[in-house]
Parts: C-alpha cells; structure tokens; sequence
C-alpha cells in the first residue's frame, strides 16, 4: 500500500487523519510544520503528500514551491487540504503544480480517504 | 420787476443761482449735508431752492437707510462666512463653466491648494481624480461634469482625490446643480476624506473572514471525528448514544454552513468574489443538483421534475449557478410536505427565466419583501434546516445580479406553494458579453488592490 505523509499543524487533526488513512490501509507519517515536512520528503520518501497551507514556519505554499525546484522531489504529488476555499487559492495551487485541492471541512475522513484515493490513481495513470 | 432791463435780469438770475453753486459742488462728491438757505424775498426762485432742499433731505435720508442696510448686509455675509468655514466638509463651488469660485478652508486643508492657487480654474484640472489603480478619470466621467450636464445629483466614493504634493486620498463625494431662478448657475461639489472608513470596511472584512477560517478548523476536527465514532472507527457505539451523537454531527453541520455563508456574504461585500463566467447549459446543471437533492425528495416522497425548454444556454459561474439552484430548490423541498417541486425555463429577450415552483407551505404577503435581506428568517428550523442562516437568498440574489440576472419571487400565498424566479443572460446575448467585460475589469481591480496577499485569499 502508498505511502503516506500527512502535513498538518493542528494536533487533532492530524491525529484524526492519520487513523483514516491507516484503516484504509495506508502506511502513514506525520509532520506539524513545512520544514519537518520537507525533512520528511526526504527520510520517509513518501509515494503521495497531503499538505496543508496555514502553518508555523514555512508555508504550504512555499514548501510547493521547495518541492517544485527540488531535483529529488519534483516529482512528488502532492495534495493540498486547508480550508481556505477561495476559487484563486485553488487556481494557484494547481497552476504551482498540486494534483488536488480539497477543504477540510467539507470531507469526513473516510470520503477524504476516497478522494485522495481518486486523485492519486488518476495521477498514476498519466 | 417790470423796470429792469434783460442784461439787469440775466444778473439776477446768474446771482440767484450762484447760491446753488457749491451745494451742487459737495454734492458731485456725495455730499449732501449742506441746507440751502431760503431767501425771504419770495420770486420765481423760491419753489426752485424750496424743491432742491427736500430732494437734498430725501437723498440724505435715503443714503443713511442704505448705509444701514449695508453694515446689516455685510454682517451677513460674515455670518454666511464663517459658517462656510466651519463646515467640516469640505466645499469647492464652481460655475457654469465648472470653473472654481469658492473654497471653503477643510477643502483647501485635504486638497493642498489654496483658494487663490486655485480660483478660476476648471475643478475638472484643477484637482484631479484617479481611480484605484491610479488611473486618472476622463473628464466626461467625472460626477462634476455629470451633474452639470445632467443636472441630476450625484454621489460617488469609489474615487481618489489627487493632493497637490501627487499624494491621493478615498473621497466620498456629493455633487449638487446649484439651480438659480430653475437654471443651472454651476455645480457644489461637497467632499470628505474617508480613509478611516475605508480601513474599518477592509478590518471588518478581514476580521470576518479570518474568524471564519479560524472556526473550520475545529469545526472539521467534530465533523470528523464524529463521523469516525458513527462509523466504529473507535470501538461500537452504544444504541442510546446513536441519537445524541447524529445531533452533534446535524449541529456540526449547520456550524459549517453558518460559517461558510458568513465568509461568502463577508466576500460578496468586500467585493472578493470571482466570477469564472462560461456558456453553461442550465438543463445540465440542474440535472446535476437534482441528483444531489434527490435523497431528500425521495425520503418525503414529494416530486422533483424539470421542464425545460431546447434552448438553454446561459453565461454564468458554474459554481455560483450551482449553489443559486441548490438553494432555492433545496428552500423548496425544505418547505413542501406533499406534492412536488418543478424547474421550468423559459426565454425572455437576452434572458433566460428559470422558475422553481413548489406545491409548500407558501410566503404570507407580509414577508415578500423581506425575503432578500440580511439574516431573515422566515419559518422557524426544523430539522431538515440544515443551511438556515437567513443569508441564502441573500447570497443568491447577489450573485444573480453580478451575473446580469436578478431573482425574485414570482407568486406565493400561504397553502398555495411558491414560485421563485432567477434570470441569467443567454450565452453571446450582448448584455453577456457586457458583463464578461466588467468582471474581466474587476479582475484586474482586485489584483490590484491587495498586492500584499501572499497567496491567502479570502
């Protein structure tokens, strides 16, 4: 099963999600800020990120753009969950290269789980 | 004097006169204090002298009344003056000619120039106007020209006033006709510097939105982990908590919306709402809604048709489309117990008409004109009420309007169902092509405006 790195700074709801993921047989670590996520890119060398945008230290959107210009970890895909909605947000993180742009409180986890599910396969077959 | 000869009379006469001489003399210099002395033999001079004497009085009387009426005059103008002056507004006058003949002291304070700087000068020139890009205002746009070709009243405050040192502030700004006996004599300009105004609006706005960003997520943290416990993700749920955790979760819910129309009524009146205007087929979308309200209708067994007819091609938002159809039907299944719901369309000129009817409960008269505002309210929630903020038809009829169209109630009565109407301008209709114009120009605005956004839109 993928690989999974969970990039969220609030406490519980990386923990919420990272019980999801699990039961839906994904092999999952966490990271509670953008640097300890860059960091985990590397160690973990996870198959598929899910990556918040409002946290302390570096940004979703910067760490996007690390990943981007990174010879090691372009190629990445990468998932943004937030609930930031606004319809530029969206076009933005999409136009820096994420394969989705999903909002938090919209999804419980298990139709989260779907959802990254989808984005992830779709990705695959390009 | 029947003796005398005519050279002896010419004497006489030239003697007579010459009394008068000096009394005429002050009175070439606005003198007129002297008395003429009366002489007392009484010939055919008398009348003259005794005439000019009470000509000198009533001139004399006249001339004190006028001073008085001048010293009260001039009082009031001072009066006038002073009150002028402390106006907090700030006033520029200007004639016919739009040129400028009065200035009060808080205008020359904001604007920088003087009144002597600028006196006679077009205000058009005179103090330029920019827009929010600092684009400068053609001269036939400005509402001083507007007002004194139209003759019409106008406010504005979506304008910059240019000071004399380059700097620009927001204006609020009334332009008045000054109408003399029912003409046009020239234009009262009345201003305020709304800077202050401008920075509590853009606070509110984002406190607001920031706030509702800040809710969510705890709010998905309860929707979450709610739908986990439901689920057994944490162990079986014992049969009596099966009821109080759904309310969490329905009340959680309701949070989610609540917070979410809040963010879009606090985007729709902070003017940072995008509208991605494409052709989309209506019967499509509501296709698409009617599958995702299906559950409900079915689960009150009412009925859900459309009625539409071939043409149905409309410029809008996809997703605004969307939730305008998702609110007013799902309104309509909230509202009706038996029966159904219908969506019909019909063209209307460069429109279409789409009609949401419904066999419910019905509008008493009474609130049909409250139905668009803020926060109203209408019936109490029940538990179907999942979206009840009071802002639904409050956020549809504002992005109808920016989409061209507009909503409104077509008929309702108590017992007697509903039917509720948005209109949408056709695809390449010319009042659509229009309205792509101006939201490509809001567009632009709103880069614009909020260069500091480091990718945080709200």
């Amino acid at each position: 099963m993928a690989r999974l790195l969970i990039v969220e700074d609030d406490l519980i709801l990386i923990q919420m999600y990272e019980i999801a993921f699990k039961h839906a047989g994904y092999e999952v670590t966490t990271a509670f800020d953008g640097d300890q996520g860059l960091e985990k890119m590397k160690s973990f060398k996870p198959d598929l990120v899910v990556l918040d945008i409002l946290m302390p230290k570096l940004s979703g959107l910067e760490v996007l753009q690390k990943v981007k210009t990174d010879e090691e970890l372009k190629n990445l895909p990468i998932i943004i969950l937030t609930n930031l909605d606004g319809e530029k947000n969206v076009k933005e993180y999409l136009d820096q290269g994420a394969i989705g742009y999903l909002i938090k409180s919209e999804l419980n986890p298990d139709e989260l789980v779907a959802k990254v599910k989808q984005l992830y396969e779709a990705y695959k077959k390009q | 004097m029947p003796d005398t000869t005519l050279e002896e009379y010419k004497s006489y006469v030239k003697s007579r006169l010459e009394a008068l001489m000096p009394i005429f003399a002050k009175a070439s210099i606005g003198d007129f204090s002297s008395n003429i002395e009366i002489p007392d033999e009484d010939d055919e001079f008398t009348q003259l002298f005794v005439g000019i004497q009470v000509m000198i009085e009533i001139i004399n009387k006249q001339l004190s009344e006028l001073t008085q009426l001048n010293t009260s005059l001039e009082g009031k103008i001072t009066e006038l003056q002073t009150l002028f002056e402390s106006i907090g507004e700030g006033i520029v006058a200007t004639d016919i000619n739009n040129k400028i003949i009065m200035m009060n002291k808080p205008a020359q304070g904001m604007i920088g120039w003087s009144f002597e700087e600028l006196e006679g000068k077009n205000i058009v020139e005179a103090i330029p106007m920019v827009d929010e890009k600092g684009v400068a205002v053609p001269a036939t746009q400005r509402p001083s020209y507007t007002a004194l070709t139209s003759g019409k009243k106008y406010i504005d405050k979506n304008h910059f006033y240019v000071r004399k040192d380059k700097t620009t502030f927001p204006v609020l700004k009334t332009v008045t006709p000054i109408l003399l006996h029912g003409k046009i004599a020239g234009i009262m300009n009345v201003f305020r510097d709304i800077t202050q105004e401008k920075e509590l609006e853009a606070l509110k706005d984002d406190f607001i939105s920031l706030a509702s960003h800040e809710l969510r997520t705890p709010l998905s943290a309860i929707k979450g982990l709610v739908s986990m416990v439901q689920k057994g993700d944490y162990g079986p749920v014992n049969d009596n908590l099966e009821k109080p955790i759904g309310d969490i979760a329905f009340s959680t819910e309701r949070l989610i919306y609540l917070v979410r129309d809040l963010l879009n009524v606090s985007r729709i009146e902070g003017k940072r709402i995008l509208f991605n205007l494409t052709d989309v087929s209506l019967s499509d979308i509501t296709t698409k809604v009617f599958e995702q309200l299906r559950p409900l209708t079915l689960k009150k067994r009412i009925g859900l048709d459309l009625k539409s007819e071939s043409a149905t091609l409309v410029q809008a938002d996809k997703d605004k489309l969307i939730e305008i159809l998702n609110n007013l039907i799902g309104n309509a299944i909230k509202f009706t117990y038996e029966g159904g719901i219908t969506v019909s369309t019909k063209e209307d000129g460069e429109f279409i008409n789409v009609y949401i009817e419904d066999t419910g409960i019905g509008i008493s008269p009474d609130h049909h004109d409250k139905l668009f505002k803020k926060f109203q309210k209408i019936h109490a929630a029940t538990a179907l009420d999942i979206s009840g903020s009071g802002l639904g038809l409050y956020i549809v009829r504002s992005y109808a309007k920016s989409m061209g169209g507009k909503v409104w109630l077509e008929r309702s009565a108590p017992g007697q169902g509903t039917v509720f109407a948005f209109s949408l301008p056709k695809s390449g209709s010319l009042i659509a092509e229009e309205i792509k114009k101006k939201h490509g120009a809001a567009l632009s605005n709103l880069r614009m405006t909020r260069p500091g956004d480091k990718g945080l839109q709200v």
